[in-house]
């Protein structure tokens, strides 16, 4: 079995084979469709990066956002004993002025006080505002507990002051001393 | 890591450590002479006037911030708006702070003691307000008071209300604004929610407007004096003249009195000894008038649904004519009413003539209609 291996060169045609003209542009073609290919790939990895860093922001976002309104809603101790403060004399001043109503039988003296009142609830308004931005300002609380006293004191006292007129033991002499 | 561990600690402790910190927030002066006029244009403060011997006008405004955490003392100094000028003769000066700077300081309560200090104050007050007090009695009350009458209760009954740990857990700003300015430079007042205190007798002219005002002055001299103030309270140790006009303010405390008007509505008065000249108009207030002077000459009162209480009218040699319609008069236990609320006409009350054998001070002359008159 020997043999020249010289012939073996001889044998293999495609050696021989000629390379076609434009074998170099398919060449960089090729090249240039691989390049676009492993580009697409990276952009697709950039895009996921993206969604993953929206998706936290977005989850954040929200988080914060229910987390700051369940704040806004969730009462502080002190916002619920102001609460029960204040609907405590409301209650009061409303009971007053619906017993001063009653006993009053001067058209001209309920509209002054309740004008008096009008002006009263209009300022205690603007302080409820005020306290809803700044819930445990000291001086703020100040003004709304001063205020619902006033108002409360104010239609005590004339209520008083027209069923101490109503007890009749009419006099038509005039007092000497 | 432990040195990072400690190092992060260090910082989450640092915001927590509160200290107290003071901040100068003005601190000027301006020479001034006789025709000085200073304009006050005022918001949410408490200012301290002082006399000034050497004729400028200081000012000085500084807090001390105690357990104030940082970023809430600059928030709050944020609503700090403070400024001065001087233009010609007129010095002003311009406060325009938020209301959650605040003009006072607070007795600090919790809302608990506050409610009990409140309750119990209501009861207090109803015993004592109708009592007798001499006009020295009540300038001392003047002098000493800390506030308006429910602040002053607090503050002097502050140890059977205050939590020591409620106090100690709170914050606090301690505001010191002082004015100090020469006694005759004439003073024009603006001022809303605004504490203002004179430690000094005042002797040339004032003119205020003021909205939920704390004033406290010692004298007030001058008879061009004019006052307007809506809610707050108002204590003056002697006013010796000019106009002024109470709506909704409590109290009205004044030791002595001569040579004014008042104009009151629903507001609660107080004056020591009625001097030389005084008429008061009234609407639904109430009036506690203790003494006369011996040289008072003539008072006069008119009112609609006013209370009004005189004290030791037996004893004191003056004359009184009292007249009104649809009105109670509560003497020695009995109560009489004159006139129906119907027929409005004016009807003669009572009437108290001079003791023939003793100095006479004067006459009162009473007008009250849907009045309440207790003579005491």
């Amino acid at each position: 079995m020997e043999r020249d291996i010289r012939d073996l060169f001889n044998e293999n045609k495609d050696i021989k084979i000629e390379l076609p003209k434009n074998h170099r542009e398919e060449f960089f073609q090729k090249l240039h469709d691989v390049d676009n290919e492993s580009s697409k790939n990276k952009n697709v990895v950039l895009l996921k990066i993206a969604a993953v860093i929206a998706l936290v922001f977005c989850a954040t976002f929200y988080y914060f956002k229910d987390f700051s309104s369940i704040r806004k809603t969730a009462k502080t101790e002190i916002q619920v004993q102001i609460e029960l403060f204040e609907n405590e004399y409301l209650t009061n001043i409303n009971k007053e002025w619906e017993s001063f109503i009653k006993v009053a039988n001067d058209s001209v003296l309920v509209k002054k006080y309740e004008v008096k009142m009008k002006e009263s609830v209009t300022d205690y308004q603007k302080i409820t505002d005020q306290l809803k931005e700044n819930p445990d300002n000291i001086n703020v609380l100040e003004s709304l507990i001063n205020n619902l006293q006033r108002r409360l004191e104010l239609i005590k006292n004339i209520k008083e002051h027209i069923n101490e007129l109503n007890q009749k033991n009419t006099s038509y002499e005039t007092i000497y001393l | 890591m432990k040195p990072f561990i400690y190092s992060v600690l260090f910082f989450l402790v640092i915001p927590f450590s509160f200290s107290q910190t003071k901040e100068v927030l003005l601190k000027r002066s301006y020479k001034v002479d006789e025709n000085t006029v200073l304009n006050l244009d005022l918001d949410n403060v408490a200012i301290v006037f002082e006399e000034s011997f050497d004729d400028r006008i200081h000012f000085e405004y500084a807090m001390t911030f105690i357990r104030y955490p940082k970023r809430k003392k600059e928030d709050l100094l944020d609503g700090v708006n403070v400024k001065t000028s001087k233009k010609g003769n007129i010095v002003t000066l311009d406060v325009k702070n938020s209301m959650y700077v605040g003009m006072s300081k607070s007795p600090l309560l919790s809302m608990d003691s506050l409610k009990v200090a409140m309750t119990n104050y209501m009861k207090y007050h109803k015993t004592k307000s109708n009592l007798y007090k001499t006009k020295d009695s009540l300038i001392n009350e003047i002098k000493y008071s800390l506030g308006g009458e429910l602040t002053s209760y607090l503050f002097s009954n502050k140890g059977k209300y205050a939590n020591d740990a409620f106090i100690k857990k709170q914050k606090d700003i301690d505001k010191s604004f002082v004015i100090k300015v020469p006694k005759y430079i004439t003073i024009k007042i603006k001022a809303l929610h605004s504490s203002l205190t004179f430690n000094y007798d005042v002797k040339k002219t004032i003119t205020a407007n003021t909205f939920r005002g704390k004033l406290k002055f010692k004298k007030l001299l001058s008879k061009d004096n004019k006052f307007q103030l809506i809610y707050g309270f108002f204590q003056v140790e002697e006013i010796q003249g000019g106009n002024y006009r109470f709506k909704g303010v409590h109290p009205v405390k004044i030791g002595s009195i001569s040579k004014t008007k008042i104009d009151l509505e629903t507001s609660t008065l107080r004056i020591g000894e009625i001097g030389e000249n005084v008429e008061i108009n009234d609407f639904s207030s109430k009036l506690y008038l203790y003494n006369f002077n011996e040289k008072f000459t003539k008072f006069n009162f008119a009112g609609d649904y006013s209370e009004l209480n005189l004290y030791k009218v037996k004893d004191t040699n003056f004359s009184m004519d009292v007249s009104g319609f649809n009105t109670t008069l509560n003497m020695q236990g009995v109560k009489t009413s004159f006139g129906a609320s119907t027929e409005r006409e004016f009807t003669k009350i009572l009437q108290k003539k001079r003791k023939e054998n003793s100095p006479f001070l004067g006459n009162v002359e009473v007008i009250l209609k849907n009045g309440i008159l207790n003579i005491n």
